[in-house]
C-alpha cells in the first residue's frame, strides 16, 4: 500500500515537473514567435518611415535652396552686383548709389562668387532650421555651373532604435543629402547685371547728341526682366531698375518679403 | 490508521491543487496587467501596420500637393509657384490666404473631403504628453515622464523667417 501511495506521489509530482516544461516551452516559443512578428514589423515599417523622412527633407531643401537663391540674387542686386572692396568705386552722394564705370563695373566671376557666398549662408541659416535631422554635423559644397547650383554633401546616417519584448533593435539608414536647382527655372539670370550695365553704358553714348537724352533712353532700353525709371542729375544718369518677378527675400532689417528685387546705380555722362 | 493516512493525503492534495490555482490566477493576473501596461504585441503590430499604410498615403498626397506649381496672381501679375511657395506667402501676407484655401479646396474638398490641412508655426507641432519609463529591474516601479510628441499625422516643413508645418489631419 505504501509502495502504490509513492508511486501515485512520484508520478503526480513527474506530472508538475512536465507540466511546468510544458508551460515555459509555450512561453519561449510565445516570446520567441512575437520578437519574430515585431522584426518583421519593424522591417516593414521602418523603411517606409525612413522613405517618408527623406521625402519630407528632400521638399525642405529644395524649398530651402530657392529661398537662398532669391536671397543671393536680392544681396547681389542690393550691392549693385561690384566688389565692395574694389578701390575703383565711388557712390555718387546724392542718392548713395554707386557709380559704374570701367573701373567698377559687374563682373561674371565677381557676381557668381558673390552668389555663392550669400546662397551659402542664407542655405545653412535655413538648414539649421529643420526639426528632424541633426543638420548640424552636414556640410554643403555649393558649385556653380551655368545654370545649376550644385549642392553636394556626404551621406547622412540615420540610426533608430525600436524595443521589442526582451529585445532592442538597431536600425541605420543612409541617404545622401545632395540638393541642386535650375537658378534659371527661378528666373534668376545672373547675366542680366553685366547685360543691364552695356545696354545702358551704350544708350547713354547713343542718346548724347540728342536733344531730350532721357527721353531717348526711356524709348530706346528695354528688358526682359526689369523695368526702369531713369532720370538726369548734373551729369549724373541715376537708373532705378526693379525685377518684373516678385521675388522672397529678408531685408536688412531681418524682415521677409515677398516684392520686386531693386537695382539702382549711378552713370556719369562722359 | 490507514484512514489516518488517506485523511492526510487527501489533505495534502487538496492544499496542492488549491496552490496550483493561486499560482495560475497569479500568472494570469500577472500577463493580463503587463500586457495592459506594454499592450498585446502582435494586435499592435498589425494595427501599426494598418496605421503606418493609411499614414504613407496620406503623407504622398501630401507631399504632391506641397510641390504642385500653380498660378497666383501677384499685383497686377501672374507668377507661377508651389503651393509650398504660396503658403509661406501666405504667411507673410495674410490677403494671399484666399487664393490657398481655394487651391486646398480643389485638391482635398472632392476627393478627401475627411481632410483638412493644417498651418502652423514650427514649434507648434508637438503636442505635450507623457510616457510611462519602468524604472525597476523586475518591474513594479514607474516613473512618469513629460514628453513632447509629434502630430501623428503627415507634416511637412516649409522653410521661412520662422519655419512653417504644414500638416493633414482628418476632420472629426
Amino acid at each position: 500500500m505504501i509502495n502504490k501511495q509513492n508511486k501515485k506521489a512520484s508520478i503526480f509530482a513527474l506530472g508538475m515537473v512536465l507540466g511546468v516544461i510544458i508551460l515555459m516551452g509555450i512561453a519561449w516559443y510565445g516570446f520567441a514567435a512575437t520578437n519574430k512578428n515585431i522584426y518583421k514589423g519593424i522591417k516593414i515599417i521602418d523603411p517606409l518611415n525612413y522613405k517618408n523622412l527623406k521625402d519630407n527633407f528632400a521638399l525642405y531643401l529644395n524649398e530651402s535652396a530657392k529661398l537662398s537663391a532669391s536671397q543671393s540674387f536680392y544681396e547681389i542686386a542690393k550691392e549693385t552686383a561690384i566688389d565692395k572692396e574694389n578701390p575703383g568705386c565711388n557712390i555718387y552722394s546724392g542718392k548713395d548709389y554707386i557709380i559704374w564705370s570701367q573701373e567698377c563695373k559687374p563682373e561674371q566671376k565677381i557676381i557668381e562668387e558673390m552668389f555663392i557666398k550669400y546662397y551659402n549662408k542664407s542655405f545653412n541659416i535655413l538648414l539649421q532650421e529643420y526639426p528632424l535631422i541633426d543638420t548640424e554635423k552636414i556640410e554643403y559644397n555649393h558649385i556653380l555651373e551655368e545654370n545649376q547650383i550644385n549642392s553636394f554633401a556626404s551621406l547622412e546616417k540615420i540610426k533608430t532604435t525600436k524595443k521589442a519584448v526582451f529585445a532592442t533593435y538597431n536600425v541605420s539608414y543612409e541617404f545622401d543629402p545632395s540638393t541642386n536647382l535650375d537658378i534659371k527655372k527661378q528666373e534668376i539670370h545672373l547675366e542680366d547685371f553685366i547685360s543691364i550695365y552695356q545696354k545702358t553704358t551704350n544708350q547713354i553714348k547713343i542718346c548724347k547728341e540728342e536733344e531730350n537724352q532721357l527721353d531717348c533712353i526711356k524709348k530706346n532700353l528695354e528688358f526682359e526682366r526689369w523695368i526702369f525709371y531713369v532720370d538726369k542729375e548734373g551729369s549724373f544718369f541715376i537708373f532705378e531698375f526693379k525685377t518684373k518677378k516678385y521675388f522672397f527675400f529678408e531685408n536688412v532689417d531681418g524682415r521677409e518679403r515677398f516684392n520686386p528685387l531693386k537695382l539702382n546705380f549711378a552713370i556719369i555722362e562722359e | 490508521m490507514k484512514l489516518k493516512n488517506k485523511k492526510g493525503q487527501i489533505g495534502e492534495l487538496i492544499s496542492d491543487t488549491a496552490a496550483l490555482i493561486v499560482i495560475a490566477f497569479l500568472l494570469l493576473i500577472f500577463f493580463i496587467i503587463s500586457s495592459s501596461l506594454w499592450g498585446f504585441p502582435k494586435p499592435n503590430i498589425e494595427k501599426q501596420a494598418i496605421e503606418d499604410s493609411l499614414y504613407n498615403q496620406e503623407h504622398v498626397s501630401l507631399n504632391n500637393w506641397l510641390t504642385r506649381k500653380v498660378e497666383v496672381n501677384v499685383g497686377s501679375t501672374i507668377q507661377e509657384m508651389t503651393i509650398a511657395e504660396l503658403i509661406r506667402l501666405s504667411e507673410l501676407d495674410h490677403s494671399y490666404k484666399g487664393q490657398l484655401e481655394k487651391m486646398e479646396d480643389m485638391a482635398f474638398d472632392k476627393i478627401y473631403d475627411t481632410y483638412k490641412v493644417r498651418i502652423m508655426l514650427s514649434k507648434d507641432a508637438f503636442e505635450p504628453g507623457y510616457e510611462i519609463i519602468p524604472i525597476g529591474v523586475v518591474g513594479g516601479i514607474f516613473t512618469i515622464m513629460p514628453t513632447v510628441r509629434i502630430i501623428k499625422s503627415p507634416l511637412f516643413y516649409v522653410p521661412s523667417n520662422e519655419t512653417i508645418a504644414v500638416n493633414m489631419e482628418i476632420q472629426k
